[in-house]
C-alpha cells in the first residue's frame, strides 16, 4: 500500500533551494520551509507528547534546532524526514515526564467526502464501522497506536514512522502486521 | 474487515476525520528565536572552539585565590558543582517557547517577578520544569539578549537546575537585599535542567556567561548579563511582583 511519494527519496528542486539558501543564513527561506512542514511536525508532536501545548513547544524548539543544525543537513535529501526526527526526539524528551496516553477522536464533521449513491441506512452503517474501527485503534498497545496514527492517519512513510519512533524500519512493519492482526481480532470479536 | 488490506484502506479513509488540534503558528516565533542567533548555522566544532579559547583566557587571568568554592553550593532547587570537565553543551539559547506575560502566568505555579518599572521585550516559557520556568529577556535578540532574567519555584527543595563550574569560574557566596545569593563569574559555566529522575535532559545544557542568583518573593531568580555583580545585584534590588494583566 503505498499512501504517498517516500519523502526519503530525491527532494524536489525548490526544497533543495530553500534549504541551500536557509543554511546561508536566509531566514525568510527558513520560514518559508517552517511553513510548509509546520503542520506536519505539530502533528507528529501532538501524537508522541499526547498534549497541544507540549507539542507546540516540542515542535518550535525542533525547527530552532533543526536550523542551527543545518550545516549536518544533507541537501540532496528530503528535509521533512530529517525535521520530524529532530522534533520526534524534542517531543520524546517531554512525553517522559508527562506519561499520558493519547486517544484518537473523531472530527464533528465529517471532512472524508461522502458516497452519494449510499442510503442513509449505508452512511449510518458505515459511521458505525468507523466508530467501531477509532475505538479498535484506541484500544491498541501504545507502541502499535503510535505507528498506525502515524502511517495511516499523517501517512507519513514507513521510513518516516522509523525516524519518528526511533526504530529500525523492519520494526515498523512488524508493529504494523501485529496492530492489523489486532484490529481484525478485536474488529472480528465486537461483531460477533 | 477481514483482511490486513481492507483494515488499511479503512485506516486511510479514517485519518480524514481524526481531530487535530489547531496547528499554532510557528513560522513567527521560529523566526524570533533564529532572528536571537547572532550569525548563520555553522557547524559545531567552532562553537566549541571559540568556547575554548574563551575558557583558556579567563582561566590564565583569573587569580587562583578568587577561586573560591569548590565541592556544592545551592539555594533551594538550584545546585552548584565545581567539576574538571563540563558536560557537553550547546551555545544555543534553549530558553524554551516565546510566549507572552499572560500565558507564562497560566503555565507557571509562583508570582513572577520582572523589573521594576521595565516592560521585558519578550517572555518564554519551559513547561517541561516542574512548576514552569520562566525568562524575561531585555534588548534585542538581533543584537543579542542584554539581561536574562530567568525564574522558577523558590519553595521547592527538589534539584531543577544544576549549575557545573569548572576550574575558570568564580563561585562567590553573596547577599542581595538580605537574601542568600550566588555570584558566578568568569569563565562560560553550563546549565542543566533536570527531569524528575535526576538525569539532565537531552540538549538542555548550555553554556552562559556571569550570573547572578538569588530569590524575590519565593522565587528563584537567575539574573544573567554581561555585567559586574554590583549592576546585578541592583538589578535584583528593583525585581518586584508583576501586577496581574
Amino acid at each position: 500500500m503505498r499512501l504517498e511519494p517516500d519523502h526519503a527519496s530525491a527532494p524536489p528542486p525548490e526544497e533543495i533551494e530553500l534549504a541551500s539558501r536557509a543554511r546561508a543564513g536566509d531566514h525568510a527561506a527558513y520560514s518559508d520551509l517552517v511553513a510548509i512542514h509546520q503542520q506536519v511536525a505539530f502533528r507528529v508532536a501532538y501524537l508522541v507528547t499526547g498534549s497541544a501545548a507540549e507539542a507546540e513547544d516540542a515542535a518550535q524548539e525542533g525547527f530552532v534546532k533543526a536550523y542551527l543544525a543545518l550545516h549536518r543537513f544533507d541537501l540532496q535529501r528530503s528535509f521533512r524526514p530529517w525535521l520530524l526526527t529532530i522534533v520526534a526526539n524534542e517531543a520524546r524528551n517531554r512525553r517522559r515526564s508527562a506519561g499520558r496516553r493519547l486517544a484518537y477522536e473523531a472530527r464533528a464533521v465529517r471532512l472524508a467526502p461522502s458516497v452519494p449513491e449510499r442510503t442513509p441506512e449505508q452512511e449510518a452503517e458505515a459511521a458505525e464501522t468507523r466508530r467501531a474501527l477509532l475505538d479498535a485503534v484506541n484500544r491498541l498497545p501504545d507502541s502499535e497506536r503510535l505507528v498506525v496514527g502515524l502511517r495511516y492517519f499523517l501517512q507519513l512513510s514507513e521510513a518516516e514512522t522509523a525516524a519518528v519512533v526511533g526504530i529500525a524500519k523492519g520494526t515498523v512493519k512488524s508493529r504494523l502486521w501485529r496492530a492489523m492482526e489486532h484490529l481484525r481480532t478485536d474488529l472480528g470479536a465486537e461483531h460477533r | 474487515m477481514t483482511t490486513h488490506g481492507s483494515i488499511e484502506r479503512a485506516l486511510g479513509v479514517l485519518g480524514n476525520d481524526i481531530a487535530f488540534p489547531a496547528t499554532p503558528p510557528l513560522v513567527e516565533a521560529v523566526a524570533d528565536r533564529i532572528a536571537a542567533e547572532p550569525t548563520a548555522p555553522r557547524p559545531r566544532w567552532r562553537m566549541v572552539a571559540v568556547a575554548a579559547a574563551v575558557a583558556i583566557a579567563l582561566v590564565a587571568v583569573v587569580p587562583s585565590s578568587r577561586q573560591a568554592v569548590a565541592g556544592l553550593l545551592g539555594i533551594g532547587p538550584l545546585q552548584i558543582t565545581q567539576v574538571a570537565d563540563l558536560t557537553p553543551a550547546s551555545t544555543l539559547r534553549s530558553l524554551g517557547r516565546l510566549t507572552t506575560l499572560d500565558a507564562a502566568r497560566e503555565a507557571t505555579s509562583f508570582e513572577l517577578v520582572g523589573v521594576d518599572g521595565v516592560q521585558p521585550d519578550a517572555v518564554f516559557v519551559d513547561i517541561t520544569v516542574p512548576g514552569g520556568m520562566v525568562t524575561l529577556a531585555y534588548g534585542s535578540p538581533t543584537d543579542g539578549w542584554r539581561l536574562l532574567v530567568t525564574q522558577l519555584d523558590g519553595s521547592t527543595n527538589q534539584e531543577l537546575i544544576r549549575k557545573e563550574a569548572g576550574t575558570g569560574t568564580v563561585v562567590l557566596p553573596v547577599t542581595v537585599a538580605g537574601a542568600p545569593g550566588i555570584w558566578i563569574e568568569g569563565a562560560p559555566h553550563t546549565v542543566l535542567l533536570l527531569a524528575a529522575d535526576g538525569e539532565h535532559r537531552a540538549d538542555a545544557a548550555r553554556l552562559v556567561g556571569n550570573t547572578l542568583v538569588t530569590t524575590s518573593n519565593g522565587v528563584l531568580v537567575r539574573i544573567e548579563a554581561d555585567t559586574t555583580l554590583s549592576d546585578a545585584k541592583a538589578v535584583a534590588e528593583r525585581l518586584v511582583p508583576i501586577d496581574q494583566g
